[in-house]
């Protein structure tokens, strides 16, 4: 007899919700069973197509009655919260889009919550399911440069030029513009590289957008003497893609990852690799996927998520992960605000 | 519907809209290269009179000069048979990122540059149309293709993201709805273009289209093949298609012999697509591949 599957359902069926609902279904021990999304069209236009799926106007009533074993929130960054707290109550596990919260104070409630009634979790930041971002770590974790010395950021995309509508540009709703939605994922890399800053000064500016912020300068240190800085923005020419590029220095060479590979240069040869580049591209470290929609590690994180479900585990990069990541983007505005002061995390 | 059979060698598009899947920094290098549309289309003839007989275009908004260009060319009008592939992606992401899904379908539809006609054909207002999923899709169908049109039309492919969603989720009547909209309100073949050819595949056999027009990356690396390259070879043994073999060059990665002996190992392939921006890279993988197909 086949195993029974893991039942997910989807809170807020936008882009992302779509994205993960697909994936969820293609996974070998998982299918998507409900969908919850207020938008009357959406509802009308799944049930038509895909009347195997249970359609809900409210999360309360699809967590209620869909006897899910998870949930992935989807919804716009301010309603993550109330959506995350709701599972908990049913003790239902989730996977939440990233950024965890709008705001600090409501990221703690639910780990506070989390704490009492501790439920699976993890958050969106699917960079560390890049196959180069993911060899990048093994490498430092192997000690590959040595003592790591400085580390630069740049994280990209040609987005917005003319002011934004929705949401994302609503800094109540959205916790924050470039640094917030879309440098969250380099500053998840960084934490997850070398652990979390001690201390962080920024700089932001707004341009396109009237309440939050489409350039960012921030530079960080940490307590062993490293330090290094990050720039970001969403109205930066000629990036189609979200491009995200590290260079990391240290006492036996510089490690380079992006999007695209991953390229070591060392001054003398080691162990395990010659002196001079050795390059890794997507090509030598691609593995296949259940779904490539979006792109291939989407389907990586939802099969990690599903994987921990079974085991029972707790992932790395779960929602006391999250809330660190909120605590380092809460400081980083908190310095932009008064002038790039430095603030201690 | 249209029984079309591909041409064997088709000329790809990415690398005259900055798409590199090996380099986002080379395909940005590229882009530049590639700002007049002239320059592109000199390309494409070059390509043509090497024999590869078709080529394929993205929706992109660049796309449209290309076609307006290849129109002023007597020949390749005539003879390049042009293969659509659409939406193209990127613009609806990014819309989505700054509306929302619902807002960017219905932004779209109220302005988008529609020509007066356009506007006239459209049945009904945006909000019956969002009531409506399917009409809504042959609206948006019919103003992705409408700069095309004068173009010699092969094939119409819908976007891997749209095709590997629609299978993912399992929704039923998509598959079939686009297969009988493009064939007979536009006269031209339907295709899908996936990336998880081992699954897709199956999807598209179930949803009861027989011997369907497929795009989807097959090269020794296995790269971009889902959920691996060996489900992918067996979707292919399995479900009768037509099939495109895409990334054949993995990107750049394998070279063209051992490309072409992958590609020749599988009988079901009998048409490749590649790009390249390097004339040399060009003719070099035009003679390789049109060894195999002999």
């Amino acid at each position: 007899m086949k195993e029974k599957k893991l039942r997910g359902g989807i809170i807020g069926f936008g882009k992302m919700g779509l994205l993960h609902g697909a994936i969820i279904n293609s996974l070998p021990q998982s299918q998507l069973v409900a969908i919850c999304d207020p938008n009357p069209s959406i509802q009308q236009t799944f049930k038509k197509f895909a009347s195997d799926v249970s359609m809900y106007a409210d999360y309360l009533t699809m967590l209620n009655e869909a006897n899910l074993d998870f949930a992935v929130i989807t919804t716009p960054t301010f309603l993550h919260v109330p959506a995350a707290l709701a599972c908990i109550d049913k003790k239902v596990n989730f996977l939440v889009e990233k950024p965890l919260a709008a705001n600090e104070r409501e990221a703690r409630m639910l780990l506070n919550r989390l704490k009492k009634n501790p439920v699976i979790t993890m958050v969106g930041y699917m960079m560390r399911y890049m196959e180069t971002f993911s060899e990048a770590k093994k490498l430092l974790d192997q000690q590959i440069v040595g003592k790591v010395l400085t580390v630069n950021v740049t994280i990209y995309v040609s987005q917005l030029f003319s002011a934004g509508k929705g949401w994302r540009y609503k800094r109540d709703q959205s916790g924050g513009g470039c640094i917030n939605t879309q440098a969250t994922h380099a500053l998840d890399l960084l934490c997850w590289y070398f652990g979390l800053p001690r201390t962080v000064n920024a700089r932001i500016r707004s341009f396109y957008s009237k309440e939050v912020e489409d350039f960012g300068h921030i530079t960080f240190s940490w307590q062993d003497g490293l330090f290094g800085w990050l720039d970001s923005s969403w109205s930066m020419d000629n990036h189609r893609l979200l491009e995200t590029r590290l260079t990391i220095t240290g006492e036996h060479g510089t490690l380079i990852v992006d999007d695209d590979f991953v390229k070591v240069y060392l001054r003398t040869s080691t162990k395990k690799f010659p002196s001079g580049w050795t390059t890794r591209s997507k090509p030598d470290l691609f593995s296949g996927v259940s779904l490539d929609v979006g792109a291939p590690h989407f389907a990586r994180q939802d099969q990690d998520f599903v994987n921990h479900l079974l085991s029972e585990s707790r992932p790395s990069n779960d929602a006391a992960n999250g809330y660190r990541i909120q605590q380092l983007t809460t400081s980083i505005y908190n310095s932009a605000s008064h002038q790039g002061k430095t603030i201690s995390i | 519907m249209p029984n079309v059979f591909p041409d064997p060698i088709i000329f790809g598009h990415n690398q005259f809209f900055g798409i590199n899947h090996l380099s986002a920094a080379r395909g940005a290098e590229t882009e530049e290269y590639f700002q007049d549309p002239k320059k592109i289309v000199d390309l494409i003839a070059f390509a043509y009179n090497l024999g590869a007989h078709g080529l394929m275009l993205s929706t992109h908004e660049k796309a449209v000069a290309i076609a307006t260009e290849i129109v002023r060319r007597p020949t390749l009008k005539k003879n390049l048979n042009v293969y659509i592939l659409l939406p193209y992606m990127a613009k609806y992401v990014k819309k989505a990122n700054e509306r929302g899904l619902v807002n960017m379908v219905f932004e779209l539809l109220k302005t988008g540059g529609l020509s007066t006609n356009f506007r006239i054909g459209l049945k009904g207002s945006v909000g019956v149309l969002t009531k409506d999923p399917l009409a809504l899709l042959k609206t948006l169908i019919d103003l992705e293709l409408l700069p095309f049109k004068k173009l010699n039309l092969r094939a119409v492919f819908l976007h891997n993201s749209l095709t590997d969603l629609t299978a993912g989720l399992k929704l039923k009547d998509i598959f079939p709805f686009f297969v009988d909209y493009i064939a007979r309100k536009h006269q031209v073949a339907p295709g899908f273009c996936t990336l998880t050819s081992g699954l897709s595949m199956k999807f598209i056999y179930e949803s009861g289209l027989e011997k369907p027009l497929i795009m989807a990356p097959f090269n020794p690396a296995g790269f971009q093949m889902s959920p691996s390259q060996k489900e992918c070879e067996w979707a292919l043994k399995r479900f009768p298609a037509k099939v495109i073999a895409m990334s054949v060059l993995a990107a750049g990665y394998s070279n063209p012999e051992k490309a072409a002996s992958y590609i020749h190992s599988l009988p079901a392939i009998r048409s490749v697509i590649f790009g390249s921006s390097n004339p040399q890279h060009i003719e070099k993988n035009i003679a390789t591949f049109r060894k195999i197909f002999r």
